[in-house]
């Protein structure tokens, strides 16, 4: 062993410095380079955070790397070499819990933004869009002029009449229901949604990338929550959660369009 | 193997023995075969992101069940990925790690004669033995195997209709996963029994490598957080077979049909495989922090900086490790006030994570590093660790995690720091033991190769997974071009897919050097790395084994 194995300072030791080095180049580079989808709701809380991260990790990432380099390419200095010290020990023990105590901070004041809803009072009610995810498509429905969403039945579902969520229409609420086709939604511009998400079998995600919302849809549990588009375009809402064999083709679309013609499309693609 | 019982023919000796030398060898070469199944299935789901619409008659040639005409069949991809995690986190890294390097080397490096309870020893080998064959079993089902992730989470685990994997497949994942966590527990049983009791007199626990200390902790961690999922698998089997509905909520529909039952909820699994699930991330960890900490010890030829504070950080992550599993549901709908439990909780256990960061560097720096490769996997587990580390705090925070939860970010954050970092720690092992356990050292020469190709493929195949889930890419996507959103990743998938085939080429050079040295590698002195822990020490005589 002794004399011939390769020491930091050495041949081997710069090689893997080099490597490290064009790693850390890379990686910083594609990561500062790299974008999130075009933002279009009102969740930049969202990018901001991972802006504020990519920095703070990124300074961590590259020092701990170079510190890595460094050991690599420099000759040993006996007499230098650290000493236990209690006193240090505490010190980056402090460091590190402050820098992650102020990111939980702002992860959950981040959090409770994004969870309230942003309608201002007397700006209007925040639209209710119900969603109900299958083997493997989305269902979609707006509860109409009276703002209540009919009854649905497991026992009424009919797929042969396109009736998907097994909609009651016996039901005086169900009546002005805009059950939209399977796979569509439009939503207007500007105005909160306010999504009850559920599942008819398995456990289904929605996830619109560009609008930074993700949310499991839990067979047997309905949750809630809101947020407001933005910008007019088609977006594309994945299933985040493995749903079975369809999973990869279990897509919607969703169109954003100014809140003044968003009646009139609705109109339209339910026709 | 062991003397006393060396006369007793090949069959006692090498295969139902009680030595834990030999029941440590047994598990690290069932894992080796174990992590070549796990390693070509992560290949195919590779191959099949980066190519989906391509043509593979070749392959459907040798996996008819699993394609059709030549492409692969989405049943059949999930399957792969599903059958890729569970291997490789419980039949390789679980066991090459704790079953193993532990078998072999606790008595060893406590100084005691054996196990604590040599029979129970054998007894977990082959229930692990007989649970791989089980797992792998599941590919002989009629509809296939379990695919319904490595999560098996209900309604899909449960519903036979739901994907064709849930039908007898599932249930021998079941099973399996049951009979793994017995001879886990009971391998944890031994474990600490062995450290606390049968230490050389005179041997303090502060005295010992922090990899016994690792094998300690992960020992109890074992022990306290796997029998949840025993009642899961049991739970979740009655609900498949006894018409029980612990897990199924009440009016589900499968294509039209009502679904019987109802009643039980299905993030209750969540929470019982969570609570075995993040536990058993650190299970995975700690060995490798261990070795890494004891390869600075060794090579630099001085004990490793804060040995005190490394001994109590890996002792405040196994605690925390309990009340972490949370943060894999925030976007479950949970109580908004249990995700704050949870992202503080999870915030806690990054603090001793930073200060193991700290303490390798002060121990590396200004020091003499002697670079076998054995200390080279070591200075790679470093940089993963920080690496997977610093993605981890991202998926921490709540917010984030709402737009990267289920993404390739996902993905990339946890192979490189639960199964890289753990993977790299089993390479350190095996080339740092292996003159303990052949008597001949491996080839530094292919070794430093081998180390070197593997840490640019490593990083190169999974660092760009955070990249594309940034930009949206889900993950478990049999083809994510379904998507315009994901049509422009096709040369970074293609990039990431190549990447993993180098890797996969790379290890070649360990598997040749490997088995080359078993016969031919130099003879080892009796302590070839200068090292001081006991396992390293003469031999005692034999007549002390009998």
């Amino acid at each position: 062993m002794s004399s011939e194995t390769p020491r930091n300072g050495g041949p081997l030791a710069q090689v893997l410095a080099l490597l490290t080095l064009a790693f850390v180049v890379a990686a910083v580079y594609a990561l500062a380079t790299s974008a999130l989808p075009p933002l279009a709701a009102d969740r930049g809380r969202i990018d901001r955070a991972i802006n504020v991260n990519l920095v703070l990790s990124g300074i961590v990432f590259l020092g701990a790397h170079l510190a890595l380099i460094l050991i690599l390419l420099r000759r040993p200095h006996e007499a230098r070499i650290p000493r236990e010290n209690v006193g240090v020990e505490i010190a980056w023990t402090a460091i590190t819990a402050v820098i992650l105590i102020a990111l939980l901070v702002n992860s959950e004041l981040d959090s409770r933004a994004l969870a309230r809803s942003t309608t201002a009072p007397g700006a209007g009610d925040p639209l209710l869009l119900e969603v109900v995810g299958q083997q493997f498509g989305w269902n979609f429905r707006f509860p109409g002029e009276d703002g209540i969403l009919g009854r649905t039945d497991a026992k009424l579902v009919d797929t042969a009449e396109l009736n998907f969520i097994g909609l009651d229409k016996k039901d005086p609420a169900a009546e002005d229901d805009i059950v939209m086709p399977q796979g569509y939604v439009i939503l207007p511009e500007g105005r909160e949604v306010r999504v009850r998400l559920g599942s008819m079998d398995v456990i289904h995600s929605f996830f619109v990338a560009a609008f930074r919302v993700k949310r499991d849809a839990m067979p047997g549990i309905a949750t809630e929550f809101t947020f407001t588009p933005t910008a007019s375009g088609s977006y594309e809402l994945q299933c985040a959660e493995h749903c079975g064999l369809g999973h990869y083709r279990m897509r919607a679309m969703v169109e954003v369009v100014p809140a003044s013609e968003w009646a009139s499309r609705v109109k339209e693609a339910t026709q | 193997m062991s003397g006393d019982r060396g006369s007793q023919g090949f069959w006692s000796r090498y295969v139902f023995s009680l030595d834990h030398r030999v029941i440590g060898l047994q598990y690290l070469f069932t894992s080796m075969a174990m992590a070549l199944a796990g390693g070509l299935l992560a290949l195919l789901v590779r191959v099949q992101i980066a190519w989906p619409d391509h043509d593979y008659t070749f392959v459907s040639k040798l996996l008819p069940g699993g394609f059709d005409e030549g492409v692969m069949k989405p049943e059949f991809y999930a399957a792969l990925f599903t059958m890729h995690g569970t291997i490789m986190i419980f039949f390789v890294v679980s066991s090459a790690l704790i079953g193993g390097f532990g078998n072999y080397l606790i008595p060893l490096q406590v100084g005691a004669k054996d196990m604590a309870f040599p029979r129970l020893n054998a007894l977990s080998y082959w229930i692990y033995a007989l649970s791989s064959v089980v797992m792998l079993l599941s590919f002989a089902a009629p509809l296939g195997p379990a695919a319904s992730g490595w999560t098996a989470y209900p309604p899909l685990s449960i519903l036979k209709g739901a994907i064709p994997g849930s039908n007898l497949g599932q249930d021998l994942w079941l099973v399996s996963m049951a009979l793994f966590i017995v001879s886990f527990t009971l391998g944890g049983l031994n474990f600490v029994a062995t450290i606390v009791a049968m230490r050389r007199p005179g041997l303090s626990m502060m005295e010992l490598p922090l990899f016994t200390w690792s094998m300690l902790y992960a020992s109890i961690l074992g022990l306290l957080a796997f029998p949840s999922l025993t009642a899961g698998a049991v739970m979740l089997l009655l609900d498949r077979h006894a018409g029980t509905s612990f897990f199924l909520p009440a009016g589900l529909v499968l294509s039209g049909d009502p679904v019987p039952g109802g009643g039980g909820s299905p993030i209750l699994w969540q929470h019982l495989f969570w609570f075995l699930g993040h536990p058993e991330v650190y299970i995975l960890m700690l060995p490798s922090l261990g070795i890494t900490s004891d390869m600075f010890t060794v090579f630099t030829g001085r004990r490793v900086f804060g040995y005190k504070s490394m001994v109590l950080a890996m002792g405040f992550i196994s605690g925390m490790s309990f009340l972490v599993w949370g943060h894999h549901m925030f976007v479950s709908g949970m109580s908004p006030f249990l995700g704050s439990a949870f992202a503080i909780t999870t915030t806690l256990i990054a603090v001793p994570s930073g200060v193991k960061v700290f303490n390798w560097i002060a121990s590396l720096w200004n020091r003499t590093l002697r670079l076998t490769t054995p200390m080279l996997w070591g200075l790679g587990i470093f940089s993963l660790f920080v690496t997977g580390g610093l993605s981890g705090i991202w998926l921490g925070q709540t917010q984030i995690d709402m737009q990267l939860h289920d993404t390739a970010f996902v993905v990339g954050h946890f192979h490189i720091i639960m199964a890289g970092a753990a993977l790299f720690g089993v390479f350190a092992g095996l080339h740092y033991w292996f003159p303990l356990f052949f008597g001949r050292m491996m080839s530094e020469r292919v070794g430093v190769l081998h180390f070197l190709l593997t840490f640019v493929f490593y990083y190169a195949t999974f660092f760009p997974m955070h990249l594309a889930g940034l930009q949206g890419q889900i993950r478990r996507v049999y083809d994510p071009y379904q998507y315009e959103l994901l049509k422009p990743l096709a040369p970074m998938n293609a990039f990431i897919t190549w990447a993993a085939i180098g890797l996969a080429i790379s290890q070649l050079l360990f598997f040749s050097n490997f088995f080359w040295s078993l016969r031919n590698g130099a003879k080892a002195p009796v302590n070839p790395w200068s090292a001081e822990s006991l396992e390293w020490s003469e031999p005692e005589s034999e007549e002390a084994h009998a």
